[in-house]
């Protein structure tokens, strides 16, 4: 090494030396002054506000941005255990180190998280707000989300739509499938069995490779040759139930939430797994009721879904006069696996009850509660600013012989729809736009013992002002235990291959009367 | 050892001039010349001014509901991760970058240009290198096809981009290869990895053009085909395995062959223009070795061109200057020709109303009008600055017309992009809304639907809803400080109630909530009757559809709420109305002047004199009564 080398490294060596040191001198200095901040009366509003929720251990770092005035910024984090975090900022900015932030909250699993949050002005003061207290909850959250991204409208099939997978304990999302690989579509619900990525269900439709339904399985892709609407996998994972709708889009001239739906006509199929084939049960495909979203319960022995008495004839126009007095009952229906045998519809809480129309119910992994959301008419709570979701203990003592349901303290004045349960039944995920209006985001909430359901948080991001400028809405999401299996490429080059798996549908006095599943065209609208 | 000197000697041979003409180069560039701008230099200066004032490069940014491949573009890193996650991306995001300037004409033309001119010294360059200077005037091809493309108003701006990076590693290349077979493979992975990242398919061109210049121009088959081979698996192994896209996309992103592109009805202008620029090079070199293979000895090919006269000009004119001279004028013939050929008046007249209209100017639209033959959109556009100028009833058919345009009601065309501020004019804000999101799908995020989305969440009282629309704006190059302001106004003002136009528009709004198709027009002034715009349009589309009996229940109803006068128009149909029904022509409180009534008398004699049919007399009515909607009501369609 030559002399000048030796100079200019140590030249180096003493920069960074100076820099560290400074920086630690700079901050010790800086917490003996905000030691003695003047207090504030009050909390620090922070976006997005996360304050009083209860937070899942294995969470990302809930990043936020301080929205309070002032030229610099300091949130300190702590807990009972571990070293507190301590982070500065001149724009407001509170973007959490992952590891750190890690160790805390698994160290102090049941213990409160405290926020304190400082301010300083021009004049160079220090002010200090109360502080904001999390609860961090004993239960892990399932690591990864599935979620579909899209934007606000897809009427037209020519914007980008995508599922998403997003490891939940850090900021990673990966594709799991885009419809840039099949050259345009739509995508549609996916469908996991008991939260896990073994058996997956996953509509597609395009214009150019037809519509159909990929079945990921153990990392073996199929293609079967029908779309599934809104699906659920018994437990068993030996067969799922799905919608066949006929759902037309129509517009309000003034209301709030610009597009609707209605379902015109559905009814429920079931799909035998091992076979490949679909079977009609006669109960859940009435002539005159429109069934719709099939959930199963947590041991699979009941079928939960929801369903309506069909008030048009067919080609009654979009939409059917009296579209808005339809209101769906939930209901279920016994299953034994064993015998493939179905019992009777029994009625578990009717619009005539609520007044309301019940839809999207899905059932907790134990079996214990049934959350589903409520609104004034018709199926599709994600476009009924009214929608709110409720939540019925099937264990609690009857009143009157019914059980008893309520609204969940969660709700806005916005639309709440969405929601789906952690393998460990602790957590729901849900939308809701209650941030943005149109915009439809993810939201997290601990359910305890006793189904009380916590303040949410928002699905965090790196950036906390993320979704300040996201121009993409969230939705149907699905919480699943791992990372995804099949992803990408190795379902899109299946959904393009010629290989389908046909599948036919017995003929029925049922409605459709058609021997074959309807399929949607490609250029049927997306709903969100 | 005596091949490498062999071929070291002929890589010699190659760099040096391969044609007679080119010998004599070091000396007449020595010699003094009296100054004479460089032939280049005057194309490029009048190539920027036909793109700034010509063309007008801003309506391409502007899109009028035709440019639907014009890209989005977000500062940030966020929107940056998005774009690298497949190949090309860097490209495509440069791109996009770059396309923003097209904000401004000036600006814009000045990118174009730029453009042109690096694929003109790309070529040239390449052509150096292989040795045919004598063909140096096809340099030219290159932006002669740009300006061809874009004078159609085509957008080929992307894979232009590609095509450019793919054309600049092959300069690099060509200055960076060696005598040794393992270095150039070397150099040529070490160019052609990055630029398979960044320009994706596109960068197959750099491939072909290697693997055709080895082969044929250096004669090192091996090389040659060791980089085919090369080139042609690195989109499967990179692209595929890596990237994660699949086969095809891995081959084709960003080149004219990309679905992606071909999804868009702007690239697909004149889109064999634009193959045949990434055909130019490689079927070039091709030709050139194949020649040398023919006719071994380079020596030929100048030669040859030498015997049909073409060198001759190049040889004199080498520097390209200005002058009388014959590569001039050939090039002034063919960018003439490119020009005339190719020029779109239609669609310039369609993306200039379009512009006019949205940004209120109402008097060059007119002008525009005037001068252009009926175009369903351009009459849109007339018809919606005559209402804001309150001058619909009494000018409307001094223009062409047909009554579809009035509200944009022809099925077979929807141009949704035309619709969302006539429908913000009436009050209708929920059609306008779902315009303006159909035209984000159609067209991607326009800044205009971005910031026309926030105003509608404005007045819908949605100010969290606005918000995040003026948030993305704010990242949008040139947007910025409108969204900012607009932003400020929101804090300041969530409800925007001290916001007077958005208070005008609550004003008229719809507010009565129905799914099904009902008379619009006739709700909103049903709701509001001052709703000005309703009633010139409700009124404008019973003239236009001949319903007098509809006209004069508009008019009887509404009028006065809304005018102190009667239009002109209004005037002539009142006129027919009565004169048809028989009735006196003056009402109490509807007197119509003396000169249209004098002036309907004339038009009613000309009309009912014998001949009528005959085209000199309906040609002679048409000159003196064209303007009037007795014209129409009799003799228009």
């Amino acid at each position: 090494m030559s002399r000048r080398s030796i100079v200019v490294l140590l030249v180096l060596v003493f920069a960074a030396g100076i820099s560290v040191g400074g920086g630690l001198l700079y901050r010790s200095v800086s917490w003996a002054t905000i030691r003695q901040a003047e207090a504030v009366d009050r909390q620090a509003r922070i976006r997005p506000d996360c304050s009083g929720s209860v937070i899942p251990p294995n969470i990302a770092p809930l990043n936020f941005a301080i929205a309070e005035s002032g030229v610099a910024f300091c949130a300190r984090i702590s807990s009972r255990q571990g070293n507190p975090i301590e982070i500065f900022s001149r724009d407001g900015v509170i973007e959490i180190p992952l590891k750190r932030w890690r160790s805390l909250l698994v160290a102090n699993r049941g213990q409160t998280l405290c926020v304190d949050i400082f301010t300083r002005d021009a004049a160079g003061r220090w002010s200090r707000f109360q502080t904001i207290t999390n609860q961090i909850a004993p239960e892990d959250i399932d690591d990864h989300l599935v979620y579909r991204k899209m934007h606000l409208t897809h009427v037209r099939v020519r914007s980008r739509i995508g599922i998403y997978c997003r490891n939940l304990t850090t900021f990673d999302e990966s594709v799991v499938l885009d419809s840039v690989s099949y050259e345009g579509g739509c995508l549609n619900c996916h469908s996991f069995c008991k939260n896990r990525w073994d058996k997956m269900l996953l509509g597609v439709r395009s214009e150019k490779y037809g519509t159909a339904t990929l079945l990921a399985e153990g990392g073996v892709v199929h293609k079967l040759g029908t779309k599934f609407g809104y699906t659920s996998w018994h437990p068993s994972g030996r067969l799922a139930v799905y919608a066949v709708t006929n759902i037309p889009l129509f517009f309000h001239s003034t209301q709030n939430e610009v597009r609707d739906t209605v379902n015109v006509d559905s009814m429920l199929v079931v799909y035998h797994n091992e076979q490949h084939r679909t079977a009609v049960e006669p109960k859940l495909a009435q002539k005159d009721w429109l069934e719709n979203w099939p959930t199963w319960s947590g041991d699979g022995k009941h079928l939960y879904f929801c369903t309506a008495r069909k008030l048009w004839q067919a080609n009654a126009g979009t939409p059917p006069a009296h579209y808005d007095r339809i209101r769906y009952d939930l209901v279920r229906i016994p299953y034994d696996i064993d015998t493939d045998t179905w019992g009777q519809i029994e009625t578990v809480l009717s619009a005539q009850r609520t007044g309301k129309s019940i839809g999207m119910p899905r059932v907790s992994p134990d079996g214990r509660f049934v959350s589903f959301c409520m609104f004034d008419h018709d199926y599709f709570p994600s476009w009924k600013q009214e929608s709110d979701l409720y939540l019925i203990d099937l264990q609690a003592p009857r009143q009157d012989g019914q059980l008893a349901y309520r609204r969940l303290d969660i709700n806005s004045d916005q639309s709440e729809a969405w929601q789906t349960w952690s393998s460990n039944g602790r957590w729901i995920v849900f939308s809701s736009k209650r941030l943005q209006g149109v915009f439809t985001r993810l939201f997290l909430s601990y359910v305890d013992a006793d189904g009380n359901v916590h303040k949410p948080v928002l699905l965090p991001q790196k950036d906390p002002r993320f979704y300040d400028s996201c121009l993409l809405v969230f939705n149907t999401p699905e919480l699943v235990v791992g990372p995804a299996q099949a992803t990408g490429e190795s379902l899109a080059r299946v959904f393009r291959s010629h290989r389908t798996v046909s599948l036919t549908m017995p003929v029925t006095t049922a409605t459709p009367a058609a021997p074959q599943t309807p399929s949607s065209p490609a250029s049927q609208t997306q709903h969100e | 050892m005596a091949r490498r000197k062999q071929r070291e000697k002929r890589s010699q041979e190659s760099r040096r001039p391969a044609d007679g003409a080119s010998v004599e180069l070091p000396e007449q560039a020595a010699s003094p010349h009296r100054f004479r701008p460089a032939r280049s230099l005057v194309f490029f200066v009048l190539f920027y001014l036909c793109f700034a004032f010509g063309i007008d490069i801003r309506l391409i940014y502007h899109c009028g509901g035709l440019v639907d491949n014009f890209p989005s573009f977000y500062w940030g890193w966020d929107s940056l991760r998005g774009f690298l996650v497949v190949p090309g991306g860097a490209v495509e995001y440069l791109s996009a970058f770059a396309a923003q300037s097209f904000f401004y004409s000036w600006l814009g033309a000045a990118v174009v240009t730029a453009k042109a001119w690096a694929l003109f010294a790309c070529t040239d360059s390449i052509l150096k290198g292989v040795g045919v200077r004598s063909l140096r005037g096809l340099r030219y091809f290159g932006p002669l096809v740009l300006l061809a493309v874009y004078s159609r108003y085509g957008f080929p701006f992307l894979t232009v981009t590609a095509l450019l990076l793919a054309m600049a590693g092959l300069c690099l290349y060509l200055k960076l290869r060696t005598t040794t077979d393992a270095r150039t493979v070397g150099w040529f992975l070490v160019i052609g990895l990055p630029l398979y990242m960044a320009a994706g398919g596109a960068s197959l061109v750099f491939v072909v053009l290697c693997g055709l210049y080895e082969v044929l121009i250096e004669r090192r088959a091996r090389i040659g085909l060791i980089q085919l081979a090369c080139g042609a698996a690195v989109p499967l192994v990179l692209g595929n395995l890596v990237y994660g896209v699949r086969v095809l996309d891995a081959y084709c992103r960003l080149t004219p062959l990309s679905w992606e592109l071909l999804n868009r009805t702007a690239f697909r202008i004149m889109l064999n223009a634009v193959r045949s620029l990434y055909l130019f090079l490689p079927v070039l070199i091709a030709a050139v070795g194949i020649w040398r293979l023919i006719f071994t000895g380079r020596g030929r090919l100048a030669s040859f061109v030498g015997k049909i006269g073409v060198g001759r000009f190049f040889r004199k004119d080498y520097h390209g200057e200005v002058g009388w001279n014959v590569p001039t004028l050939a090039l002034a013939g063919a960018a003439a020709v490119v020009v005339l050929l190719t020029r779109s008046p239609a669609r310039r007249d369609i993306l200039r109303a379009d512009y006019f209209s949205r940004h209120g100017m109402w008097e060059q639209l007119l002008d525009l009008g005037r001068r252009s033959p009926y175009r369903y959109t351009v009459c849109h556009a007339v018809d919606r600055a005559l209402c804001r100028l309150d001058r619909l009833g009494d000018e409307m058919f001094h223009f062409p017309q047909q009554p579809v345009a009035l509200l944009l009601t022809d099925r077979t065309a929807e141009p949704v992009w035309q619709k969302f501020d006539t429908c913000m004019d009436l009050g209708l804000i929920n059609q306008a809304e779902n315009a303006l999101l159909m035209s984000t799908e159609i067209y991607g995020d326009r800044p205009l639907l971005l910031h026309r989305l926030a105003t509608i969440h404005r007045i819908k009282g949605n100010p969290e809803t606005a918000r995040v629309f003026l948030e993305a704006l704010a990242k949008v190059p040139f947007w910025r400080a409108t969204a900012r302001r607009d932003l400020a106004r929101l804090k300041e003002d969530p409800g925007s109630s001290g916001d007077e136009q958005i208070q005008q528009w609550r004003r008229v709004m719809l507010k009565a909530d129905f799914v099904r198709n009902v008379d619009v027009l006739g709700q909103l002034l049903a709701e509001d009757p001052s709703n000005r715009a309703a009633y010139q349009y409700a009124v404008a589309f019973s003239l236009l559809s001949k319903d007098l009996d509809g006209f004069m229940r508009m008019f009887v109803t509404y009028h006065q709420r809304n005018f102190s006068r009667i239009p002109r128009h209004f005037e002539e149909a009142l006129l027919v109305f009565r004169t048809l029904r028989k009735q006196p022509l003056d009402v109490p409180g509807q007197t119509i002047s003396a000169e249209a009534k004098t002036r309907f008398q004339e038009f009613m004699q000309a009309f009912q004199q014998p001949g009528r049919e005959k085209i000199a007399t309906r040609l002679a009515i048409r000159e003196k009564f064209g303007a009037t909607y007795y014209y129409y009501y009799f003799l228009g369609r």
